[in-house]
């Protein structure tokens, strides 16, 4: 009962932040434009027109077209569907392993905790792009998947993944560090409850908020990431088309056609603007005593 | 005392800064008498506050975790497909073969393992295999100035635009300041640095003419690579500020200044800015650690010798060795900078017991 | 400050550190003083007689008998010369002329070779040069110690390879003679006719053995190296730039006046073009394709072809593919103007193996468009149902890419064949070509279908190019072998009667392309410039060399 009138308070407190609101319907517009690419883009994603090179928005193309002849918007809307899934994916496949890390170091404490905290010092040592460089190349060689777009995608999903996970790790551990000694936990444990049954019923619950608060900070980070992979190359490749393949795509002839970058240029913008004040408006609203 | 010197470090850094900015070479003894004056002021503060134990526990630390990463990457990379000597022309076998003996290619993972590093301990990072002329420490030393230039660069503006940014609007707290300030930070987080760059130079660099669009060699060259860099930092640092600015307002101790009569400033500086700028220092460490290795976009961009760009390409080059160096550079910078934040940590905050 | 006992050790502390503070503010003073501002070496330069232009990459080695890569050897050809040149005078062909050598003769239907060097010819620090320079560089290109990639390049000399691969120790039993100090004479283990064009090649230049051994590894930087071409290396600031100035004891002539030469490394096209445009470069040789249809408007603009060719390679050993009706159904369902069109220019179509531009060409051999014959073809084998889903495989690249698309397209379209397009990453895409030849006894495992690559010509001779599909080649990831090929090759190289040779090459041709077709000859690359007007005369040529001292600034 006390948790539903927890999460129903955030939700009252959330509807206030007309900002977060506003971002919150924007992302779930983005979404619904993932979900349904097929019907709304006017142009196969790969359809190209050779007659129509490099053509500015008109009224057939309303973004113009880019250097193979093919429809701009039609690929902005294709490439929400793999930026946002790849960003959203990643984030949750980082919050799983983070979760059952930082738990079980949290939870276990002790020369376990030392031992496991010590192991992400060192992942964080390693300079990120290296890292998700090495795992990218390293998982796609191994994977055993015939179609090679969708290889390249399960590399970029695992190595983001990775990256991303170990501040989420170290979120989980402090939290649950710090919900271990507090007096529920602590009387369960008197009763005699078993070690899952405290994580699952009083110690996760309690960390929904800020772990909600995270993972919606990670999306944009991943969805950034993704196009930093694309600008050095090693991303997915076109025809397939996401926010980060169509701005780097775009940058390098920003002065003779600036159609090509701007249209996924804002496309990126806006909807990490809106991963990052949804983020805000959920952590005020889920944790009122923060300031963020 | 403590004060003097961290004003003697503080003056003679800001003039290497000051001079490189300037486009001087920067006299080696000055570079030496601040790298002395630093390490002398480290001893002497390890020492006089008997932090001796603590020391040394750190410094084995780091020569653990400089094995342990030099471990990991070097087994990472050797899972990769593909050599260092592979070409679009493939070689006759003879050839292959002395090139794998040159480079003991062929010699069993664990023995090449053993002999890199053998040769690190002796401080030899080994020759790079596609620079065929150059050692690692060179690439990394004739590169990384530039990077640390531009990172430094970078650096102080993000400190500069950052603080103030988050003080004012924690400050002027739900006001239209506020919403401002806080939109800009976002948006500057939002956009990644390969879109701003080229707008960048597009506006200032040719429509205005302002700025030079590329290269590095003087302090109109330095304006928009550093601008771009320093974007990102300086939004987070202000939010960073702004959070914890917040934070430190609402506690028990201001409000009994508050209540005491003291005047807003006086609260400001001498309650707030100190206590407040922990999460900015947290965030130091890797900030600084990235910065100062060089940012492959934005050397790629803008031209930059720096060192970002061996951080990436040494991987698709297969360039063993120089991943390597490269990595453990930014490791060792990361595990200074570590070192700066802590000590400045206790300095903030004297609770904080270095142990 | 009251001085009572307890505190005299911080009295000591303070003294102590007020001494070191007026010490460090004094040798601050002095610092400060004492340095001087960074001189940009480029400022030096005097404008109307510096040509500027940009490389993409740090040249990986300037010992040209270790350097493989374009941009080490567009730095040496303009600081070294080899005992041959190319002569690029006559339309048409690529002939060599006499450089260090002033005579070259041969003997025994080219299996002999005689040189005879010139002997007015100095290196920098004043040493003459001698036939000795020649061997040391030979013999250091072979020695396995050097591990040199481009060894092979003199394995047409006796015993050379058996030199390189450690089976022979002495270097006096490879076929190379110094019969004087101004004089080589040069044994091959068969007739070759080219055989000077492989001394054009950087990695055959003479070398100064005593000043490798006196500096090491670091033989190559300015301080240290010593050269006799054209220019010499005057800067290498690492992962910056280069700067070459004219040699004054050059001892051949120097038709240009661009006595500076600045080489800036900037890795990104884009950023190439940026600087063109505010007039820091003079020279575009690296144009982003995709800025091309607006480039090509400009006063700017020059092209000029190149004997680069780009073809698709077919795995032989990987059913269907070994089928060679099947493979020719493939090549005549590809309209090559098509290309030519979406390349807007920088690919000119080419139905022929051996280049335009190099002896031996001809127009008339090579499978042409044909996509009812090719349909009819793929219907005696069973048509397109029976086939599995193939692909085409490339190393990322914007132009790797549009190619591929490109002949997807134009098979979907002529074929109603539905292949796929594939992209690796470029170390594992080697691995992968690599891979075809150890992987043939199961062949389904074979990861690659259909290649791109590319073939730079090592010389201007049609062997290059014939010699890579033999079936003993290193660089022939087909599968596909053929002896009355390779004979045909073989016997060729040895031939110096025009029409005869071409008659022989001919045939190979025929056997290659109309018979097995396990290749797929595309396009001929252009060379795309931006020249900026200072620049009133730069010699283009179809080898893709960069000859400074021509270059006439204005």
């Amino acid at each position: 009962m006390i948790q539903k009138t927890l999460w129903y308070e955030s939700w009252e407190r959330l509807k206030e932040n007309k900002t977060a609101l506003i971002c919150g319907a924007f992302i779930l517009l983005n979404l619904f434009v993932a979900g349904f690419a097929e019907w709304l883009a006017p142009y196969p994603f790969d359809e190209q027109n050779t007659d129509l090179l490099f053509a500015p928005p008109s009224f057939e193309h309303w973004l113009g077209t880019d250097d193979s002849g093919r429809d701009v918007f039609s690929r902005l809307i294709y490439g929400t569907r793999i930026s946002l899934v790849l960003g959203i994916l990643s984030s949750f496949l980082s919050l799983i392993l983070g979760v059952l890390y930082g738990s079980l170091s949290g939870w276990l404490g002790g020369r376990t905790d030392a031992v496991m905290m010590r192991i992400l010092d060192i992942l964080y040592s390693i300079p990120i792009l290296i890292l998700i460089i090495l795992v990218k190349l390293i998982f796609e060689s191994i994977v055993d998947v015939k179609d090679p777009e969708l290889r390249a995608f399960i590399g970029l999903l695992v190595a983001l993944s990775i990256a991303g996970w170990m501040n989420l790790g170290r979120v989980v551990r402090g939290q649950v560090l710090q919900l271990k000694t507090t007096l529920y936990v602590e009387s369960a444990r008197a009763l005699g409850a078993g070690h899952f049954e405290i994580l699952s019923k009083h110690i996760f619950p309690n960390m929904m908020g800020p772990i909600i608060v995270l993972l919606t900070m990670q999306m944009p980070i991943n969805i950034l990431s993704e196009s930093f992979i694309s600008f050095l190359g090693l991303g997915l490749q076109p025809p397939y088309s996401s926010w980060g393949i169509l701005a780097n795509e775009g940058w390098r002839t920003l002065s003779l056609y600036p159609h090509l970058m701007i249209a996924p240029g804002v496309a990126l913008f806006l909807a990490c603007l809106a991963f990052n004040l949804l983020g805000d408006g959920l952590r005020d609203a889920l944790d009122p005593s923060s300031h963020q | 005392m403590k004060l003097f010197t961290a004003l003697a470090f503080l003056i003679s850094s800001l003039s290497l800064v000051f001079l490189s900015f300037f486009n001087y070479k920067i006299p080696s003894l000055l570079v030496w008498f601040t790298l002395a004056l630093v390490g002398a002021v480290f001893v002497f503060y390890i020492s006089h506050k008997n932090l001796i134990s603590y020391a040394l526990k750190r410094f084995i630390g780091v020569v653990a975790l400089l094995f342990v990463i030099s471990s990991l990457v070097f087994v990472m990379l050797r899972a990769l497909p593909g050599g260092p000597f592979d070409e679009d022309r493939a070689l006759p076998p003879e050839v292959e073969k002395n090139i794998r003996d040159k480079y003991s290619l062929d010699a069993p993972l664990y023995q090449q393992y053993w002999m890199y590093i053998k040769k690190l301990v002796q401080g030899d990072m080994g020759a790079s295999f596609k620079y065929l002329e150059q050692d690692v420490s060179d690439i990394l030393g004739d590169t990384m100035p530039v990077s640390v230039q531009l990172g430094l660069y970078a650096l102080i503006l993000s400190y500069l635009l950052g603080i103030p940014l988050g003080l004012l609007s924690a400050v002027k707290h739900n006001t239209l300041w506020d919403r401002l300030a806080m939109i800009t930070a976002i948006s500057g987080i939002a956009l990644p640095s390969f879109l701003v760059a080229p707008l960048a130079i597009l506006f200032f660099g040719f429509y205005l003419g302002w700025f030079e669009v590329a290269l590095w060699e003087g302090p109109a060259y330095y304006v928009l690579p550093v601008l771009v860099l320093g974007t990102r930092p300086a939004s987070v640092i202000a939010r960073l500020t702004r959070s914890s600015v917040l934070e430190v307002l609402s506690s028990d101790y201001v409000r009994t200044a508050k209540a005491k009569g003291l005047h807003p400033f006086v609260i400001l500086y001498k309650h707030v800015l100190k206590n407040s700028f922990l999460p900015v220092l947290t965030f130091s460490g890797p900030l600084i650690a990235g910065l100062l290795t060089g940012s492959f976009i934005i050397e790629q961009i803008f031209a930059i010798p720096g060192m970002g760009k061996h951080l990436i390409l040494s991987v698709t080059n297969r360039d063993y060795p120089l991943v390597l160096g490269a990595t453990l550079v930014y490791c060792l910078i990361l595990v200074l900078a570590n070192l700066i934040v802590d000590l400045l940590y206790s300095y903030f905050d004297p609770r904080i017991r270095l142990s | 400050m009251s001085y009572t006992s307890g505190s005299m050790f911080r009295v000591l502390l303070t003294n102590m550190y007020y001494a070191v503070k007026m010490k460090f503010l004094l040798a601050f003073l002095i610092a400060l003083v004492g340095c001087e501002k960074k001189i940009n070496p480029l400022d030096e330069l005097p404008k109307d007689k510096t040509f500027r232009i940009a490389v993409l990459t740090e040249p990986p080695s300037l010992d040209w008998n270790k350097a493989t890569d374009t941009t080490s050897s567009l730095v040496i050809d303009n600081i070294m010369e080899g005992l041959v040149s190319y002569d690029f005078s006559q339309k048409g062909k690529v002939l060599y002329k006499p450089a260090l050598a002033q005579s070259v003769k041969y003997k025994n239907k080219g299996q002999t070779w005689v040189f005879t060097l010139r002997e007015d010819v100095y290196w920098t620090d004043g040493v003459p040069f001698t036939a000795q320079h020649v061997v040391d560089g030979w013999e250091r290109l072979l020695n396995p110690k050097t591990a040199s990639a481009y060894a092979y390049f003199l394995y047409a000399i006796k015993n050379a390879r058996e030199y390189n691969s450690g089976d022979i120790k002495d270097f006096s039993k490879v076929g190379v003679k110094m019969t004087s100090n101004q004089s080589i004479e040069v044994e091959l283990t068969s007739p070759r006719i080219f055989f000077p064009f492989l001394l054009t090649h950087t990695s055959a230049y003479p070398i100064r053995k005593d000043i490798i051994e006196k500096h090491g590894v670091k033989w190559t930087e300015p301080e240290n190296i010593v050269t006799l071409g054209a220019y010499t290396l005057n800067q290498w600031e690492h992962d910056k730039l280069l700067v070459l100035k004219k040699n004054l004891s050059y001892y051949g002539d120097f038709p240009g006046n661009a006595e500076n030469v600045s080489v800036r490394i900037i890795p990104e096209v884009s950023t190439t073009l940026n600087l063109f445009n505010i007039g820091k470069l003079d020279f575009l040789d690296n144009i982003p394709s995709k800025q091309l249809s607006a480039l090509k408007k400009r006063p700017e603009y020059f092209e000029f072809p190149s004997a680069t060719i780009q073809y698709y390679g077919i795995n032989t050993t990987r059913p269907p593919l070994d089928n060679p009706k099947l493979r020719k159904a493939l090549v005549m369902a590809i309209d090559k103007t098509q290309i030519e069109k979406v390349f807007k220019g920088k690919m000119k179509a080419s139905n022929s193996w051996i280049p335009e531009g190099i002896f031996g060409h001809n127009p008339n051999i090579g499978l042409s468009f044909n996509p009812e014959k090719a349909r009819k073809l793929l219907d005696e084998i069973g048509g397109v149902d029976s086939l599995p889903t193939m692909t085409i495989t490339f190393n990322p690249d914007e132009d790797n890419k549009r190619m591929a698309e490109n002949i997807q397209a134009q098979w979907r379209d002529n074929l109603s064949l539905n292949v796929e397009v594939r992209n690796e990453e470029w170390k594992i895409y080697l691995s992968n070509l690599q891979n075809i030849r150890n992987i043939t006894d199961n062949p389904e495992q074979g990861k690659i279908f259909i290649y791109r690559m590319g073939w730079v010509p090592d010389y201007p001779d049609p062997d290059t190019y014939m010699n890579l599909m033999t079936s003993y080649s290193d660089n022939n990831y087909s599968g596909w072998g053929n002896e009355r090929f390779d004979k045909l090759i073989e016997s060729a190289v040895s031939v110096d009667n025009g029409s005869t040779r071409q008659e022989l090459y001919d045939q190979a041709q025929r056997i290659l392309l109309e018979e097995g077709a396990p290749v797929i000859p595309l396009a001929l690359s252009t060379q795309i410039f931006l020249k900026s007007p200072r620049v009133k005369k730069y010699l283009y040529n179809t080898m893709s060399k960069r000859i400074f001292k021509e270059v006439v600034l204005q």
